[in-house]
């Protein structure tokens, strides 16, 4: 009886796997046939090449990447040093400032877009760079809370401490303790800020500017299978980098992940 | 190396007083423990050296040099903290020399001091491995020896052994007097455990409340409290109702005692206890002193603990050598008496 017990929940267990697996990759199969198939059946990279021939599309796509690494660099710029402040001296600010984070989630798109267009100084409304400050706040739930629970996994306050006593400097505690310690939670922050900016599309249509998922949606319009080749070819992009800091992070993840005995 | 002195230093949160008004003076190469339990002010008390928060009033010297608003890192103190505090991401060695390299010393002067200390404390072999590889005990050795490296004016010690078992704690308690002997560094230590207190320092000072009650040498401090709540907390005392005959005499158990002089002013009180340690309490001869019966005995290996109860509700430890009681078993009728020429006598 325990043995069929335990066969039964083994099988529930890898049914719901492959459902899960052929949810996440279904759509991803039929995208790529549709992109790469023609009327007879033939597989070809054309829709590529086309899209790749046509300039707004590349433009855009250099312009969401500039975008994306000023976002990665401008939230990580503000929010280690304040993670880093909540840990060390108001710990007990830090469950309202989680749920602040957590603001963007509730707040509908179009009111955030309009709120920000308004908030917004006039010199920042001629540049699409002003998604960038957009794109920070959008991506807050995700990138406090990825570099939050790094800084939790060490013991923020008393290494804080113990590096003061010992004498050193800000700049030391930061470049040589602090960061290295959650490298884990920096990558990930990093890679939920590509992944959001490289796909977002709300902000940068209400706001009017060509970004890349704005241009491929007008794009699919009148090439669809190009848009669609491309539209797979970023998935592949966030999966390739993804894998990337994975690598990055495995090779310091023997030192990272401390657990004290 | 320094003198510490704290100068009527108080600390507050709110309405919630963490220290009030502390006044000590630790000499130099001096091992001196606050003693205390949680919340009684001791850690408060070591931060504030520390310079890890500000006194709401009063100053803190070494020497004579006020350092009250020098910040934490110009102190030149070495601590070792309560939690493991390693940096997770750097070697043993890495960390030993972490602070010499804040002072930008030589390579060859850190590399030098760094060798002597792992030498002295036994962790060459250690030296290349991360924290998270190193044991608790080791963890702390590392802490230590990265606080001594510095060769601080100050070593403290918030609570370092807390965390680890009874075996390893014996290890370290007596490896770090050792150390602080050796390099004559004045030491404050930060402890709710007694025994430990007791066995490292050169004077303890026992605090509740944010108020340190007395500070003597471990002896003293045993023998002669100045304070019921010292008596009751640094070593065991057993609490036994007492008749107040004048103020400098109580009745109890067919028996009149002198009282100490440290004992507070009783003429006027209605209820005192006279507080007597186990090992004052011993077996009397049939029908002199009071009778009560074993209810509990613990071999301790050369001593023996007994739990005897007297009259209704008085229960009394009693301790003496193991070959004394060795007949006795629990259930048995017992005339026990208190040996000794004073007591300390505490009020209600």
């Amino acid at each position: 009886m325990e043995k069929l017990k335990s066969f039964l929940n083994k099988s529930l267990l890898f049914l719901a796997l492959i459902i899960g697996v052929l949810f996440f990759l279904l759509p991803i199969y039929a995208s790529t046939v549709f992109a790469l198939q023609d009327v007879e059946g033939n597989y070809s990279l054309d829709p590529i090449s086309r899209a790749f021939a046509n300039e707004e599309i590349t433009r855009s796509l250099l312009l969401t990447l500039r975008i994306s690494v000023l976002t990665v660099v401008l939230t990580l710029l503000v929010l280690i040093p304040t993670v880093a402040w909540l840990h060390i001296v108001v710990p007990q600010a830090r469950k309202f400032v989680e749920f602040l984070s957590l603001l963007p989630l509730v707040i509908p798109p179009i009111v955030q877009g309009v709120g920000f267009l308004y908030s917004m100084p006039s010199f920042l409304k001629s540049t699409p760079y002003a998604l960038v400050f957009a794109y920070m706040i959008l991506a807050m739930p995700f990138t406090y809370r990825a570099l939050d629970a790094a800084f939790s996994a060490i013991d923020t306050k008393t290494l804080y401490e113990a590096s003061l006593t010992l004498g050193a400097k800000w700049r030391t505690l930061v470049f040589r303790i602090l960061i290295p310690n959650v490298r884990t939670g920096i990558f990930a922050a990093t890679f939920l800020i590509l992944a959001l900016v490289l796909g977002e599309f709300a902000y940068a249509s209400l706001l009017l500017w060509d970004t890349f998922p704005t241009v491929l949606a007008v794009a699919g319009m009148g090439d669809a299978s190009a848009a669609v080749a491309l539209s797979v070819l970023s998935l592949l992009g966030v999966w390739l980098a993804l894998n990337v800091i994975n690598l990055l992070n495995k090779s310091n993840r023997s030192i990272v992940n401390v657990g004290v005995r | 190396m320094a003198r510490v002195r704290f100068s009527k230093v108080t600390k507050r949160y709110g309405k919630t007083e963490a220290l009030r008004e502390l006044s000590l003076t630790v000499q130099d190469g001096e091992f001196v423990t606050l003693l205390g339990p949680s919340g009684c002010g001791k850690t408060t008390a070591l931060r504030i050296l520390a310079g890890l928060i500000n006194p709401t009033n009063g100053d803190v010297f070494f020497d004579e040099l006020n350092i009250t608003s020098e910040s934490a890192s110009k102190r030149d103190i070495g601590m070792v903290f309560q939690a493991y505090s390693l940096f997770p991401n750097l070697t043993a060695r890495e960390n030993m020399e972490f602070g010499l390299q804040a002072r930008k010393l030589g390579p060859l002067e850190i590399m030098n001091r760094v060798n002597q200390l792992m030498e002295v404390t036994g962790l060459s072999e250690h030296r290349d491995k991360y924290p998270h590889q190193l044991s608790g005990g080791q963890q702390q050795r590392v802490a230590l020896v990265r606080a001594l490296a510095i060769r601080p004016r100050v070593l403290l010690l918030d609570e370092p052994l807390s965390a680890l078992d009874a075996q390893v704690r014996v290890q370290i308690r007596d490896e770090v007097r050792r150390l602080q002997r050796e390099f004559g560094i004045t030491t404050i230590f930060v402890t709710h455990d007694q025994e430990e207190a007791m066995a490292i320092s050169d004077r303890v000072g026992v605090m509740d409340k944010g108020e340190l009650l007395q500070i003597d040498v471990p002896k003293k401090l045993y023998d002669q409290p100045e304070h019921p709540f010292v008596a009751k907390f640094f070593g065991k005392v057993n609490s036994i109702s007492a008749q107040p005959i004048n103020s400098q005499r109580v009745r109890f158990w067919n028996k009149e005692y002198q009282t100490s002089p440290n004992s507070p002013r009783h003429g006027i009180a209605t209820k005192s206890w006279a507080l007597v340690r186990p090992e004052s309490i011993v077996e009397a001869p049939q029908g002199q002193g009071v009778l009560g019966v074993i209810k509990e005995i613990s071999f301790l290996g050369p001593l023996t603990q007994l739990q005897i109860q007297v009259g209704k509700n008085e229960s009394i430890i009693m301790t003496s050598t193991s070959g004394n009681v060795s007949g006795r078993k629990v259930g048995d009728n017992i005339w026990i008496t208190v040996d000794a020429e004073e007591l300390f006598v505490s009020v209600e």
